[in-house]
């Protein structure tokens, strides 16, 4: 072991307990090592296990699940083997766990300084003014404003951001030799984002804690970490210095998943991974096969192993020096072709909840099969904006014009014909779709209302139709939107959506929730889908990659203002004004594919 | 602004040092308070008057009454006079701590229903103090020890202890300790009626004392188990787990603070129903109380005496609410922040 | 050992299991809670639909056999103070326990709760105009108010059913609204208002289905509730007058000879208490129904 080493974690196993008393593996063979001063960075897809490998690592046994082997060494203790009356002494003062939600993970009924006095008191024995002078300096030094009164508020009383800092000061409170850190940004505003991975970097520098930071964000990963491991289902794919990982990937999945991130430098470049993770750890072939391009008998035959061509940056893959040589899969998605009449007009709308407003006065065209992206932060009115469009929100003052002609601001008052080309999809496909209804009755429902073209009896082809061309699996007609995944819901809502035969879509934060690859498919089908039928798309997003990728022309807004205007080309390349540069600064950009290629 | 107006806790109250703010609440609470209570006292006057003079007087001289013996009556009393003059008159009285007279008994309201008032008092008290604590405890440790043995013991005793109807339950302890073993006093009244040994009286208090208990442990422990477990599942438990806190510190401090408010949320909404099984437990063991003077008056139509003991109960009602409604403004953090500010 | 394929092919049934909507018969079914109180609840209900049938003796005949007698061959569960045989009181007496809460829970269900749902819909004057209602009738303590009303109208079961109507009615009602208020803000919701579908089309196709678990559970915790209160109103001699059969009225009544022949309260005491565990244990298994999610307990 070097003497720089933390912790080191070898051939980590965990599984779950079905209902059934059997065990259900979903962790196999995980090894890591952090050392002082450095940040290794555990990427992956949502269950791919690598949140319950970080939990395992430190000895952290949630009810119902099971390490099935391993070794997670702190100095020479075995952190697996301890019991939690052990486990708890070294807690909090020799490690430290972050979690992913701060709003969630600080206790809403204990004022700071109470929650931050705990740990000093119960590790470092900190009582009284010893204890207050550490709780201030910790705050302080986490960049908190006030520290005195910050010690007296509840935290709720302080934004996502501010709470994520109180979080690392309680971590990092008893000087702790190992930090782990679950997402510890998802869910707050790129510019926050940014401020706290640059505080992270500081402290794990300056203080020489040895970091594991877990997210789903590998382009975050690869600007953040010095080492980078990549997870799918439930094993390290691809191990390496952040840097030759994110711009030299040697893992067919790795490859793909870095495809399908949306860029702000590759305009409408991108590529879904088709299929899905398995959800328990293969065994006896590669898991990755069904997905991968390069499979080859060899992949089914037995189960590879990580492999060290000789430089330090391993994969699990028999190919791996050929996929390593493939260029970048990616290709460019259906483009718009704009039409030069205008569809839709809004003219100075206002909204406003109560007295609060929060659309202050925007104008926008939109031409016919054109796609248009309205990027801003969390509060910028943009969601608002586009309920307003849809008949949901009614506006305080302004007019919203469909080929000229003014709507009403009500839905319901609206002619039929309008309420049938204007179509909304929205971010939640949990609750964007009733779930006491079948696809069936969520897809006819629309064709009902609206198509006087299709007979009762031929209902069910059309709406076959529809799931066809969404590219759904056959035999989901009858099924519940629950029993589908998060990225075949937001598709039953797309084929909703375009049962009515729209001309404008209106498409609300539609794949925040849903993660890359799935992302980047459901990019890819809008894109085809909207070329395909002429359909105008606003797109809404806090994420501008995604508006560079399909968006033709894009509006940022702030504050229930549009601040700039323009292509998407010239708007990412040289955006004017202060706040769009700042947004764009705050993005973590890997090294584009091009700059390796000139190597 | 004025310390102690009455007003909805806009966005500028908040601006407002807390200690009025909450001196405005009480009294929102408290003015409230007497409004219900005004209207308990019209509708229970309101229903009572809809009886005639001829069905008063039979109630006071049986079913052979006189036409002559009903207008005599009637007199007595100002019967025919309208409904709200006598509303008017009673309610007079009444704020002056004079109940009247009943029809029934013609003997005085207070001396019948004051000394109740207190044996009840004491009783509700004696219960929801060793109801209160013993639910929590129970609830908190079936939490930590959900899906053990002991847990789903003490599930399944409370789901059939909370499903039984209080009568039930106290016929069946009057049953076991009162007959069977003859440890306790089948009956309460001679002790508590007659002047009597301290011990005699504090044995009549005990088993319609248990019998309430057990009426609200079940329930409130349910509640204290369920909001404590989900508690437990919060990150913010996992977070405190992860940071090395002993276990009595992650259960109290961090779990049971926030599983408090709801529970105390519960219980405050539900006390009004649990202290009204105080009736049917005082007309087992025959303790006079208020609840068991309700169902005599209201056997014999004893108008007086039922709008006097609606009003007294209603106003402990009413009381305890607002001190449960305090309880939880005290408990809950956002509420307790605005005061930092 | 676990193949690819095999792994999708789990994830798939994983999937399916879950997520079906659950409905009520299968709540009730699936747990054991349910299907004892189901069990229970079935042999009582049987009890008071068919015992009429089979009774040994006419159940207010006074004088067939000694008094207050022990349980015998003749009398099984012996006589009570009029030398009424007690097994036949019994196998008549659940009648009213079981049919007045029916009745008026269902009445406080459909009104309160019709109202409860286009308050939540309609919200601004409309909403506040109801729930005002509601609160001024939750603010009278419902026993109270059910006794005064008994002591003004005297005891019948109109009286019965219509104030505990009333005092089920605005609490069922605000469970209906708060329901309704947490499916409003769905998005399906708002895509039905988006495409312009009518308020009853909302409120009955979109709504309705997804507030049926928690109304559900609630109904049957109501019924519970207005069980034990009618069998204590009669219990208080404020319900069903003697000399009918009563369970309620008998265990008041067989508490004054209780050391003479124990069986004359004890027995429908036990019905009482059989009943109202049968349909609590059915109320508990839809309310766990409807709050079921996966709860993780920490590690302590």
């Amino acid at each position: 072991m070097r003497s720089d080493t933390v912790l080191e974690v070898s051939d980590l196993a965990v599984g779950y307990l079905r209902h059934d008393g059997s065990t259900n593996q979903v962790v196999s063979g995980v090894s890591f090592r952090l050392e002082r001063g450095a940040i290794l960075g555990l990427a992956g897809e949502s269950g791919c296990g690598k949140s319950t490998s970080a939990l395992a690592a430190i000895g952290y046994r949630p009810l119902g699940s099971r390490i099935i082997g391993g070794r997670s060494l702190l100095g020479d203790l075995d952190l697996l083997a301890l019991p939690s009356s052990k486990l708890r002494d070294i807690w909090g003062s020799r490690i430290a766990y972050v979690a992913q939600s701060a709003a969630l993970a600080l206790n809403p009924a204990l004022t700071v300084g109470h929650q931050l006095a705990q740990p000093l008191a119960i590790h470092l024995g900190l009582r009284g003014a010893k204890s207050r002078a550490r709780q201030l300096e910790l705050l302080e030094a986490m960049g908190l404003p006030d520290p005195p009164r910050a010690l007296r508020r509840y935290p709720f009383q302080f934004s996502g951001g501010q709470q994520q800092r109180i979080a690392l000061a309680l971590a990092l409170s008893c000087k702790p030799d190992v930090l782990v850190l679950d997402e510890p940004t998802t869910g707050l505003d790129v510019t926050t984002q940014a401020r706290i991975t640059e505080l992270l970097r500081a402290i794990v520098r300056e203080l020489g804690v040895g970091c594991l930071y877990v997210s789903h964000d590998l382009s975050l990963l690869g600007t953040l970490a010095d080492r980078l491991a990549v997870m799918y289902a439930g094993e390290i794919v691809e191990s390496g210095p952040a840097l030759s990982v994110a711009t030299n990937q040697r893992h067919p999945y790795t490859q793909a998943l870095l495809a399908a991130v949306p860029s702000i430098r590759r305009p409408r470049v991108l590529v879904g991974i088709p299929g899905r993770p398995p959800v328990s750890v293969v065994h006896d072939s590669c898991a990755y096969v069904p997905r991968c391009p390069y499979a080859q008998p060899a992949c089914v035959e037995a189960h590879p192993e990580l492999r060290d061509p000789g430089d330090g940056h391993l994969a699990r893959c028999v190919r791996l020096e050929e996929v390593e040589r493939q260029p970048s899969p990616g290709h460019e998605l259906a483009r718009a072709h704009r039409k030069p009449d205008v569809l839709l007009s809004v003219h100075d709308v206002h909204c406003a909840y109560g007295r609060n407003e929060v659309v202050k006065g925007v104008s926008l065209d939109v031409r016919r099969a054109e796609r248009v992206g309205i990027v801003g932060e969390s509060g910028s009115g943009k969601s608002t904006l586009l309920r307003a469009i849809a008949g949901l929100h009614r506006p305080s003052a302004g007019s919203i014009c469909l080929r000229g002609a003014e709507l009403a601001p009500v839905a319901v008052k609206r002619p039929r014909s309008v309420r049938r080309e204007i179509q909304l999809v929205f971010q939640n496909p949990d609750s964007s779709l009733n779930p006491r209804h079948t696809i069936f009755d969520i897809v006819v429902r629309p064709i009902r209302l609206f198509r006087d073209d299709v007979p009762r009896a031929g209902e069910r082809a059309v709406v076959q139709e529809l799931l066809d061309s969404v590219k759904l699996p056959t035999g989901l007609l009858y099924r519940y939107p629950a029993e589908l995944s998060g990225g075949q819901r937001q598709r039953v809502a797309l084929a909703r959506a375009f049962a009515a035969q729209p001309t404008v879509l209106l498409c609300d934060e539609v794949t925040s929730a849903l993660d890359v690859s799935v992302q980047a498919t459901i990019l890819e089908l809008i894109a085809e889908l909207s070329e395909q039928t002429e359909t105008a798309v606003i797109w809404v997003s806090h994420d501008l990659a995604v508006v560079r990728t399909i968006a033709d022309r894009a509006l940022v807004m702030r504050e229930g203002e549009v601040c700039e205007e323009g292509t998407t080309d010239e708007l990412f390349a040289a955006a004017k004004h202060a706040y769009t540069q700042q947004l764009l600064a705050a993005i973590p950009e890997l090294q584009p594919p091009a700059a390796v290629a000139e190597l | 602004m004025t310390a102690g107006t009455a007003v909805a806790p806009g966005p500028k109250a908040l601006g407002r040092p807390w200690r009025s703010r909450r001196v405005g609440v009480i009294a929102r609470q408290v003015g409230g308070g007497l409004l219900t209570l005004f209207v308990i006292s019209i509708v229970t006057f309101g229903l009572m008057s809809v009886r005639t003079p001829d069905q008063i007087a039979r109630a006071r001289f049986g079913n052979q009454v006189t036409p002559a013996q009903v207008q005599a009556f009637a007199q007595e009393y100002g019967l025919e006079k309208p409904v709200y003059q006598r509303y008017g008159t009673w309610l007079w009285h009444f704020v002056q701590g004079d109940m009247g007279t009943s029809y029934v008994t013609t003997t005085s309201v207070a001396s019948n229903v004051i000394p109740r008032f207190k044996r009840t008092i004491i009783l509700s008290l004696v219960s929801l103090l060793v109801a209160l604590p013993l639910s929590v405890l129970v609830g908190v440790f079936q939490a930590r020890r959900m899906g053990s043995p002991a847990d789903l013991a003490l599930l399944g005793f409370s789901v059939v202890v909370a499903a039984l109807p209080e009568f039930v339950v106290g016929i069946a302890l009057l049953y076991v300790f009162g007959i069977r073993l003859g440890w306790l006093p089948v009956d309460s009244s001679s002790a508590l009626v007659f002047a009597s040994s301290f011990s005699a009286t504090a044995k009549a208090y005990v088993l319609p004392a248990a019998t309430l208990v057990l009426a609200m442990v079940p329930y409130i422990a349910r509640i204290a188990r369920g909001s404590v477990r989900e508690a437990l599942g919060m990150p913010y438990t996992q977070a405190a787990v992860l940071r090395g806190l002993r276990r009595g510190t992650v259960v109290w401090d961090h779990a049971f603070r926030n599983a408090a408010v709801p529970l105390v949320n519960a219980v405050s909404i539900n006390i009004v129903y649990l202290l009204s099984s105080v009736i049917a437990v005082e007309w087992v063991f025959g303790f006079p109380g208020l609840g068991q003077g309700l169902v005599q008056a209201t056997q014999t139509s004893d108008a007086f005496n039922v709008e006097a003991i609606a009003l007294l109960s209603g106003a402990v009602f009413i009381a305890v609410s607002i001190l449960a409604d305090i309880a939880v403004a005290y408990l809950n953090p956002r509420l307790k922040a605005a005061s930092l500010e | 050992m676990t193949t690819a394929s095999e792994a999708v092919a789990l994830q798939l049934e994983a999937v399916d299991d879950e997520g079906r909507p659950p409905s009520a018969r299968r709540a009730v079914l699936a747990s054991w809670e349910g299907r004892i109180g189901l069990v229970l609840g079935l042999l009582v209900v049987l009890v008071i639909a068919f015992g009429r049938f089979f009774t040994p003796y006419p159940p207010n005949e006074p004088n067939v056999g000694p008094p207050t007698s022990l349980p015998s061959g003749s009398h099984l569960l012996g006589t009570d103070d009029l030398s009424r045989d007690i097994l036949s009181r019994v196998l008549v007496g659940g009648t009213v326990i079981i049919i007045v809460p029916l009745i008026a829970v269902s009445l406080a269900w459909l009104i309160g709760g019709t109202l409860g749902m286009l308050a939540a819909y309609r919200g601004g004057r409309t909403d506040a105009l109801i729930t005002r209602v509601y609160d001024l009738l939750m603010s009278l303590p419902p026993l109270l108010i059910v006794l005064v009303a008994i002591a003004a109208l005297g005891t019948s079961s109109v009286v019965l059913v219509l104030t505990i109507m009333f005092v089920y009615l605005p609490r069922m009602g605000r469970l209906v609204r708060g329901a309704t208020q947490g499916v409003i803000t769905s998005e399906y919701v708002a895509a039905a208002q988006a495409r312009g579908e009518r308020t009853a089309t909302i409120l009955f196709r979109e709504i309705l289905p997804n507030i049926m678990a928690p109304t559900t559970a609630d109904f049957a915790l109501r019924i519970t509730y207005a069980v034990i209160f009618v069998a204590t109103l009669n219990f208080l001699g404020l319900g069903v007058q003697p000399p009918r059969a009563d369970w309620g009225v008998m265990v008041a009544q067989g508490r004054g000879y209780i050391t003479l022949n124990p069986w004359a309260t004890l027995a429908p005491a036990a019905m009482i208490a059989l009943l109202s565990i049968a349909l609590n244990l059915i109320a508990d298994a839809l309310t766990q129904h409807v709050t079921r999610g996966r709860q993780e307990i920490v590690q302590l």
